[in-house]
């Protein structure tokens, strides 16, 4: 436990060290701020003048513990492009990845397992085939571009689903379908191996031989032994989630924060870049330190 | 049986070989089969496969699909290959330091690795292209980093292991040069792990690569990426939906055939080795 | 449309103006003040020129049944909520700090004056206006007991406020207000005295620069500090819409005001307030999913669908598509800075007949635009087609004049001068079409033995790289302008008074000068257009820039839509009239 604790303390140690990276990164390379707030026409002393208001002449570090003080403040300053304030936008946008992100946290276990629990069961069938062999496709197909196929088949062609934009569920439907899609084949992969793993052990044997129904056996023994690792790892897949929502919200218009983080990258709107990435960099470190205390609790031999 | 033989029962691994022998061949020879990528003809735009006189298909400005795509595999591949080529060998050497040296060294290695290892690449490369700008820089610099750090956790679980057992333990006795005994008796028994793990990563790589250049992070115009060519194709899925699909088939190939091959290899290797690897690719 | 009638008006008005137009030129300074980090809307805005009026005729509205609707008939009904889609995202909601505008505008401000379909000034905000004889003075009469949507009071002092605040703190109105001395309050009314007569003086006002607010409000927001929450959170004007929500990269949301007196502007038929309960713009910058969202019924109304969608839209017998020109137009920027590169004549028509036109329109835009020889759009009115006998695309010619101009081919084809390569870095706005225009232009140049090297950059990072001075801009720049109001903005792209903005090529040419000038002094119709002529031709000839060709404004709406008529004066539709018949 004492490890465990341990990990959390450095964990966020690395987080803040890794956050100053990307702020300092941004910060040096963010071109000339003056330039995009400043006319063409404002001399050397004038973008000095604002350098010094705006703070960007202090020690990187100093400009750092500044916005970490704003930030805590809720000041995040405003977008470079449009002037809106980043707290306010990042409401709206955490509220839309929040919903998209969970859903497809939902699909990738709800739907995953199952499938993997069914095609251990029966094995070598062409359930199990069909299932295994679509797993690999779903791992290896670029979720950018199922995107667009699965718009063109259930928007354009069949008008079943609308491509993009906000509204009832229906909108949520392809955005998570896709973005979860790698995951779900993930998850199927893995439970079925598990399973398959857990069937060969001897205490299937032994609970066998002391009368159990196959029944039991599986739902109460084998699928908890399974699923156990699985689960206690579910914090890996927001990051894998994060990573592709960068895409699949761009192209399903969905006004997250993916979508927010690339298109300020592409303007150049540093303000909004910073607290996205900083946002985005702290819910994957959360994610990745929920799964190695999940893994740490499910594997009782490496607690110390 | 010999082990090429038993490689040749291996399914998957033979698809997969053929899938990237056929993709390495279309990277080689393509540009010299379909011509120039940039040649273009405006009144020839838009031509779907099959086309008299374009069989393979146009684009907006009537260049060669075939052209073009032959071309973006040999981007792709060079990103994927070369760079999770040199995160393999840099990753490992990372590993084989800090399994085998422990104490701070290690402490500090892997807190590090596994602080980074649960990053998404594609997160750290757009975090990369916020930093230095768009362009197949980032994508580089971000695959680099994230495959090295994820084959150096690997293979420091190996040789912390590996360094437990008898032979390792004999040979240190026996007064061997901790070099000695690193290069003769520890790597050759993780290097089979980080090669099957990295045709994964060439898998992720290619991914990366193409995602970022979808979005306009990644290569840029007129350098014919297979990412980019699937952006610019979706405009016109209803004119001319092999504007996006040729790209699109040929990356979700290659990836595959890497999986495939990953897959492959792995039965090929110790059962025990199939866990280390089974929990790596959990992310 | 465009009657001859109106277009006489405008010719004498134009006449009248252009003798005094001297007195009130833009100072290069006043503009470097203004326009920077403003982007094309920018640019436009900062030369509103001499007027010069237009024949919108080509103006039309397809339905699948080929005939033209009447859009307006019908008995409105009212309720529902129009679902608009747009092709850009939405920049901040307050005219005198945005740099963009965009439609949500015309639902929540009304301008003093505006532009009905034939293109004649009409009032908006205003009950009427006159102008004196002598061109000096304009009197706008305020109508009684208006209120701003938070219930400010906007008399004449209010509004004379407003236009002065626009007019010294936007940055638009500090460079297209230059020939007005300023506005006061005459019991009423609001007088506007001009330096000098200009007939373009009303233009801007037109435009959502100049959409009034009360400015009270506007003022305890945060005025000009970019942390402002007005036009983001809140705003406050007096149009038929009030602020509903407000999300860049979503959407946009305006809400019936159900305290709106009705409009002022005669061709607006509804009288009262608004039919609509609400109107919500969904941002969509995915090009191609712009069609697929109003087929599937998705969206009420779009503006800018991709050309790729347009010939099956206009197949829908759901829906009307409706294309004006527009005034606007791609031209490629050649910095003389660069002597080595763009210094000579020669040179310079060699690159221009490298450039087939034609191809670009029919394969970029689908036919819907035009190619454009000199500096005008085919729909300017003042259009001279003798332009069109330069810079036809001729590769034999194009090669023959560069090597006249000593452009010898390397080893590797490359064309060398002096030792000098001809290969030169480029700048592009991340945009699909403006990105294909440069991969297209790159290619035709490299049949020429001519390297162009596009960066492909946002539009403000464009805009700053295409901006600098001598050799701080780039050798070349992709640019599109557009602009809502006729005017002949091209004549001080190319002026020497305005380097390095908007002149990126900077030019300083005297017969260039002195063209403009002749046509600022033209007196009679004839006068005005054979210097405006003589203008044209000399750009054509000579080339301050590389014209490319301009593109066709683009709107479709759902038959049920009624009354939503944009049309080629204005940038959006007007919202007042819009009712759904569903």
């Amino acid at each position: 436990m004492r490890s465990l604790l341990k990990t959390v303390v450095l964990t966020f140690l690395l987080l803040l060290a890794s956050s100053l990276a990307v702020f300092a990164a941004i910060r040096l390379s963010g071109g000339d701020v003056t330039a995009a707030r400043l006319p063409a026409s404002a001399t050397a002393a004038d973008r000095q003048l604002f350098r010094h208001q705006m703070g960007l002449d202090q020690p990187i570090l100093k400009q750092y513990a500044t916005y970490l003080g704003k930030l805590f403040k809720g000041d995040l300053g405003n977008s470079l492009t449009n002037s809106a304030k980043i707290s306010t936008l990042a409401v709206e946008k955490i509220k839309n990845s929040l919903i998209l992100g969970a859903t497809s946290m939902l699909l990738v276990f709800g739907i995953g397992i199952p499938l993997g629990m069914i095609a251990a069961l029966k094995r070598n069938s062409w359930f199990d085939t069909g299932i295994t062999s679509a797993s690999v496709a779903g791992m290896a197909v670029p979720n950018f571009w199922l995107a667009l196929i699965a718009i063109y088949f259930f928007s354009t062609r069949l008008g079943w689903l609308p491509s993009a934009g906000q509204g009832g569920i229906k909108y949520l439907v392809l955005p998570a379908f896709v973005l979860s899609a790698e995951g779900i084949a993930l998850t199927v992969r893995m439970t079925r191996s598990a399973m398959l793993d857990n069937l060969n052990q001897d205490f299937v044997r032994t609970l066998r031989a002391a009368g159990l129904s196959e029944r039991r056996i599986y739902f109460k023994h084998v699928l908890r032994n399974s699923l156990l690792p699985i689960i206690s790892l579910a914090g890996l897949r927001v990051g894998q989630i994060v990573g592709y929502a960068l895409v699949v919200e761009t192209i399903f218009g969905w006004p997250g924060v993916g979508q927010s983080l690339v298109n300020a990258v592409l303007r150049r709107d540093y303000p909004v870049v910073q607290f996205f990435s900083l946002l985005l960099v702290l819910v994957v470190t959360l994610g990745n330190l929920a799964a190695s205390i999940g893994y740490t609790l499910a594997n009782p031999k490496l607690r110390k | 049986m010999s082990r090429f033989r038993r490689a040749l029962k291996n399914k998957q691994l033979v698809i997969g070989m053929i899938i990237a022998i056929v993709i390495v061949v279309l990277g080689i020879v393509g540009p010299a089969v379909f011509g120039d990528y940039s040649k273009q003809d405006l009144l020839r735009g838009h031509k779907p496969v099959g086309t008299p006189g374009d069989f393979f298909g146009t684009d907006a400005l009537g260049r060669s699909l075939a052209a073009r795509a032959t071309y973006g595999i040999r981007i792709s591949l060079f990103v994927a290959i070369s760079v999770t080529g040199l995160a393999m060998v840099v990753g490992t050497i990372i590993g084989l330091i800090a399994g085998y040296v422990k104490g701070l060294v290690d402490g500090v290695i892997s807190l590090l690795i596994d602080f980074i290892w649960g990053f998404p690449l594609i997160l750290v490369a757009v975090l990369a292209a916020a930093s230095i700008g768009s362009g197949l820089l980032p994508v580089i610099l971000a695959v680099g980093l994230v495959n090295t750090v994820a084959i150096a956790r690997v293979v420091r679980g190996e040789v912390l292991g590996i360094s437990e057992k008898d032979f390792v333990v004999a040979a240190k006795a026996g007064g061997y040069s901790t070099m000695r005994i690193l290069t003769k008796h520890v790597a050759p028994n993780v290097i089979p792990v980080a090669l099957v793990l990295s045709s994964y990563y060439v898998a992720v790589a290619i991914i990366a690569e193409a995602a970022l250049s979808f979005v306009g992070l990644g290569a840029q115009a007129p350098l014919p990426s297979l990412g980019q060519m699937v952006s610019e194709g979706r405009n016109y899925m209803r004119l001319n939906h092999w504007e996006s699909t040729i790209p699109g088939v040929i990356i979700f190939a290659m990836v595959l055939s890497v999986s495939l091959i990953g897959d492959g290899l792995r039965d090929l290797l110790d059962p025990r080795l199939r866990t280390a690897l089974e929990r790596a690719r959990a992310k | 449309m465009g009657s001859q009638h109106h277009q006489d008006d405008a010719v004498r008005a134009a006449s009248d103006l252009v003798d005094s137009y001297q007195n009130g030129r833009i100072s290069r300074r006043q503009f470097g003040k203004g326009l920077i980090g403003l982007g094309i809307g920018a640019t436009a805005a900062s030369v509103i020129v001499v007027a010069c009026g237009g024949s919108s005729s080509k103006t039309k509205a397809t339905t699948a049944a080929g005939a033209t609707e009447n859009t307006t008939a019908g008995t409105p009904k009212v309720g529902g909520t129009l679902r608009e889609g747009y092709n850009r995202d939405i920049s901040k909601l307050d005219p005198i700090t945005t740099n963009w505008y965009d439609p949500a505008f015309s639902a929540i401000y009304e301008t003093i004056v505006t532009d009905d379909p034939d293109g004649k000034t009409v009032a908006q905000f205003a009950k009427s206006f006159t102008v004196s004889a002598d061109g000096l003075t304009y009197t706008f009469e305020i109508p009684e007991g208006r209120v701003s949507h938070s219930g400010g009071v906007m008399g004449a002092k209010q509004i004379a406020e407003v236009l002065t605040t626009i007019k010294e703190k936007s940055f638009i109105g500090g460079v297209s207000t230059v020939p007005m001395d300023g506005y006061s309050v005459d019991g009423n009314n609001v007088v506007l005295k001009m330096k000098n007569a200009w007939l373009g003086a009303l233009n801007p006002h037109k435009t959502g620069y100049w959409g009034l607010l009360n400015i009270d409000t506007w003022n305890k927001a945060g005025g000009t500090d970019p942390k402002s929450t007005y036009g983001t959170a809140s705003t406050d004007g007096t149009g038929p819409f009030t602020f509903g929500e407000w999300v860049p990269g979503s959407h946009c949301l305006v809400n019936r005001w159900d305290k709106y007196p009705g409009s002022n502007t005669p061709y607006i038929t509804n009288k009262g307030k608004a039919y609509l309960d609400a109107i919500r713009w969904n941002v969509i910058t995915e090009a191609g999913q712009r069609a697929t969202q109003i087929e599937g019924g998705e969206l009420d109304t779009l503006i800018g669908p991709s050309y790729a969608d347009l010939e099956r839209l206009k197949g829908n017998k759901k829906l009307t598509v409706i294309q004006h020109p527009e005034w606007s137009g791609f031209q490629l920027s050649m910095n003389r800075d660069y002597p080595e590169y763009f210094g000579d004549v020669e040179t310079r028509q060699g690159l221009s007949h490298a450039i087939n036109r034609q191809g670009l329109v029919d394969a970029i835009l689908f036919g819907n635009g035009d190619a454009t020889y000199g500096p005008f759009p085919k729909t300017d009115r003042q259009y001279e087609p003798k332009v069109e006998q330069f810079n036809q695309f001729d590769i034999a010619k194009a090669k023959d004049l560069l090597a006249k101009a000593g452009w010898t081919a390397g080893s590797d084809g490359v064309l060398t001068r002096n030792g000098k390569r001809f290969e030169f870095a480029a700048v592009v706005e991340d945009e699909t079409v403006q990105k294909l225009i440069a991969e297209a232009v790159t290619q035709q140049f490299k049949e020429v033995g001519v390297v162009s090297k596009f960066e492909v950059v946002d539009r403000a990072v464009a805009f700053e790289k295409e901006s600098g001075a001598g050799q701080k801009a780039a050798p070349m720049s992709l640019f599109f302008w557009l602009w809502p109001v006729p005017l002949d903005i091209l004549v001080i792209f190319s002026s020497s008074e305005t380097i390095p903005v908007p002149n990126f090529s900077h030019v300083k040419d005297d017969k260039i000068d002195a063209a403009v000038a002749e046509w600022r002094k033209s007196g009679t119709p004839d006068a005005a257009q054979a210097a405006s002529s003589n203008f044209q031709l000399l750009w054509a000839e000579t080339l301050p820039y590389i014209p490319l060709m301009n593109q066709y404004a683009t709107f479709v709406h759902q038959n049920y839509v009624k009354g939503w008529q944009p049309f080629v004066w204005l940038l959006y539709p007007v919202y007042n009239d819009v009712w759904m018949d569903k």
